[in-house]
């Protein structure tokens, strides 16, 4: 076959294709997570282990921040339904702040599941002490209603 | 003509030929590969909503009233809420229509893959017509163009982003590619093909544009402008610079064209167009093949009416005609007042007001003297300003060389990247060098001719830098994005110099080898000692500000150990192709990684990987 007619060909078929998911609607192009079903179901959580002590560490090659390094939680999700939400939670009074990781159970499935918690900048102004107190939470959000499952102190420590 | 001669003719205008196409359509689909839906810069939301409000037909884009827009760069007059940078807005219209329709035709995420894959099948089949094997081309590049289709069809799911957002987007993406095409054609004139595709691919390449071609700022705009700027110059200083029209006879089309796109750029950003038509008059008058009065009046009339587009939306908007829409936000400068604020006020009320005269010719005779004063007073504010910006050694250093960390960190979730011309470019070690270069070709041939070309292009860069040295650092910077053109002209003065022959022409292969080895054994290297080392991504952006610096300065060593003798060429063309890479992985860890956080990747199959690369912090 003539080069040209192979690539007229390709470009045809990838303009069927995409007018095939217009408003012929002979391809539907599936919604993003439907958010309807968010926070739609249930699980049972059991903890397995969770930090004690989370590092602060001041950042490296010239960078004048401190970034919080918090260490996964581990958790067996098990009897799955649904897309239920869990937060992991931090809160550390004495500097005011609180942060918070989502995550949503339909992703991750169930089993041994380790629960990340995004790293987070600081300004140095912001941190004055060696250590702080924390207080981690995690909490399972089901068809509106909210359960704690984990909470209790952690002490963050400040690292050079 | 038959309709294969239009398209050839159009080809050629917009390209030079098939390997400027092929450049372009490379350009555009490496760039489009990052394309994400969300906003990166919140005056962003500035642009977006002041180019929905375009299309909807008015130049306002709400009434003030309860709670009306307040982003950064809107401005409120008369009741009216007013955005800027109109003729970057208007320049993406187009984009916006095409955009609306292909809405209406498909699903959305799915038609613009669809483009991207159109495009990439365009490159692969004009790169087999330049090398010669357009069947392996037209058989392989459809093959993996439909497989890739397929997959991305296959994990594509809905989204609903904005439409004048993403107009903004692929306008700038174009711009940006076409700036490519520009140097390209720039260098060519002079060196020949190779060299001109150096410059092309270098721009791409070696400097971080590509990451600002999506980013719908005015930056891709003032790249490509100053570009164009310098190769409408060097056209007009050949002997073919003239055309012949019908009654008017021969015309200079390229010298006039310059201040058009002058014009074009006071359109989308007043200040930047007043630096550069400074920048234009002060090389173009003294060295021009004639200024008899015929062909002033030709680049006048020209001049004049590509600025009846910025006349008529500072009437709109600012309702003075020499009012640019930034001065609605609070002083024609951006910072307020540099010794014209007050004037400006004055101006206003002493020339009978903006809501009076809408005949447009009572509104010239009345206002124009005072305004005149009033733009004068704030055009030599600047100028002081700026030139003291540039006499602060420290701050050039900063800028240029080696960024410091202090300047960023007032906004710590910004990611903290501020990277220095030099860490962004670590090719422009070789500036050093390739400036000696010339002077000695100077010197040897005691030939005193300075290069009119070069010359402006020396003074173009001063010109960027001022119109932003005063005022320097700010934050969110990511690469001193004001000063985007110096990259280009960066790339240009290397190019066009015998750096730029060692790299296209005695060495090519080596340099080739070196940049692609560098971006993928560099690049993935890097990707997982980012990954295993835990790193913050202010943490990484030092990380690549001290290998930008280190790579420079070995990039300047090697090149001026290679002019003194021919046997540290090698290493020199070793070190820019390294140095290039390290630009490049720097633009793709940005689009992909750093920044994956805003929005939805256009292609599915991006969107699907980067969701599963480990986070950084």
């Amino acid at each position: 076959m003539h080069p040209s007619r192979v690539v007229t060909g390709t470009v045809a078929v990838i303009l069927i294709l995409t007018v095939a998911t217009g408003p012929l609607g002979l391809y539907d192009v599936p919604e993003t997570q439907a958010t309807d079903e968010l926070g739609e179901g249930n699980a049972t959580i059991t903890v397995v282990s969770t930090p004690e002590t989370i590092p602060l560490e001041y950042g490296r090659y010239g960078n004048d921040e401190y970034h919080l390094r918090v260490p996964a939680a581990v958790v067996d999700v098990e009897n799955l339904s649904g897309n239920p939400i869990l937060n992991y939670n931090l809160d550390i009074e004495a500097m005011g702040k609180s942060k918070s990781s989502v995550h949503f159970l339909d992703e991750l499935g169930e089993g041994r599941q380790h629960i990340t918690f995004a790293d987070s900048a600081m300004a140095e102004s912001a941190v004055e002490n060696q250590s702080y107190e924390a207080h981690i939470e995690l909490v399972l959000r089901t068809n509106g209603t909210e359960r704690v499952v984990y909470e209790g102190p952690a002490t963050i420590e400040v690292e050079e | 003509m038959t309709a294969r001669g239009y398209r050839h003719r159009l080809g050629r205008l917009l390209f030079r030929d098939r390997l400027g196409l092929t450049l372009f359509l490379g350009v555009l689909c490496v760039t489009l590969l990052s394309w994400r839906t969300g906003i990166v810069i919140n005056d962003n939301i500035t642009l977006r909503e002041t180019l929905a409000a375009l299309a909807d037909g008015h130049v306002w884009i709400e009434p003030a009233t309860g709670e009306y827009l307040r982003s950064p760069g809107t401005g409120v007059r008369d009741g009216f809420v007013y955005g800027r940078n109109y003729g970057q807005l208007v320049l993406s219209l187009p984009a916006l229509w095409g955009l609306q329709i292909l809405d209406a035709l498909a699903d959305l995420h799915v038609a613009l893959a669809a483009l991207w894959h159109l495009l990439v099948l365009a490159f692969v089949v004009q790169l087999g017509h330049i090398r010669g094997y357009r069947r392996m081309a037209a058989y392989g590049g459809s093959g993996l163009v439909l497989v890739s289709f397929l997959a991305n069809l296959a994990v594509a799911t809905s989204f609903d982003p904005s439409l004048s957002l993403l107009a903004l987007q692929m306008t700038a993406a174009v711009a940006v590619a076409f700036a490519a095409v520009g140097l390209y054609r720039l260098v060519t004139l002079r060196r020949g093909r190779r060299r001109g595709l150096l410059a092309g691919v270098g721009l791409a390449a070696a400097t971080p544009a590509m990451f600002w071609g999506l980013v719908p700022k005015r930056h891709a705009f003032s790249l490509t402008i100053v570009v164009g700027l310098l190769y409408a110059f060097a056209r007009s200083r050949r002997g073919d610079g003239t055309v012949s029209l019908p009654v008017v006879g021969s015309v200079p089309v390229y010298r006039a064209g310059a201040y058009a796109l002058v014009a074009l750029l006071a359109w989308i950003h007043a200040e930047e167009g007043v630096y550069l038509f400074l920048a234009l008059v002060l090389v173009d008058i003294p060295t021009a093949p004639s200024n008899d009065r015929r062909t002033l009046a030709f680049v006048a009339a020209v001049f004049a009416l590509s600025l009846v587009p910025f006349f008529v939306t500072n009437l709109f908007v600012a309702g003075e005609l020499l009012k640019p829409p930034r001065s609605v936000f609070g002083g024609f400068f951006e910072t307020g007042a540099s010794g014209g604020g007050s004037g400006g006020s004055g101006g206003g009320s002493g020339g009978g007001g903006s809501g009076g005269g809408r005949s447009l010719l009572s509104v010239l005779v009345a206002l124009l003297p005072s305004q005149a004063v009033w733009v004068a007073g704030n055009v030599w504010g600047s100028l002081l300003t700026g030139v003291s910006g540039m006499l602060d050694t420290q701050n050039m250093y900063n800028t240029f060389v080696h960024s410091s960390v202090e300047n960023v960190n007032e906004d710590v979730g910004f990611r903290g990247i501020n990277l220095s011309v030099l860490e962004a470019a670590p090719v422009f070690g070789a500036a050093l060098a390739g400036g000696l270069a010339g002077l000695s070709t100077h010197v040897r041939n005691r030939d005193w001719h300075l290069d009119p070309v070069v010359v402006f292009a020396a003074v173009l860069t001063i010109a960027v830098v001022l119109t932003k040295a005063g005022r320097l650092p700010l934050r969110v910077q990511v690469t001193v994005r004001y000063l985007l053109p110096v990259y280009a002209l960066g790339v240009f003065l290397i190019a066009d110099s015998t750096i730029g022959a060692w790299l296209s022409d005695t060495h090519r292969s080596l340099a080739v080898w070196s940049y692609a080895g560098g971006v993928a054994i560099g690049g993935q290297l890097l990707f997982l000692a980012l990954v295993f080392g835990d790193f913050a991504v202010g943490e990484a952006a030092r990380l690549h500000a001290l290998l930008g610096v280190a790579l420079g300065l070995a990039v300047a060593v090697t090149c001026l150990a290679g002019l003194a003798d021919r046997r540290f060429r090698s290493a020199a063309v070793v070190a820019v192709g390294l140095a290039a890479a390290a630009s490049t992985v720097f633009v793709l860890l940005a689009g992909l990684y750093y920044f994956s956080f805003t929005g939805e990747y256009i292609l599915p199959v991006v969107d699907f990987v980067v969701d599963r690369l480990p986070s950084t912090g």
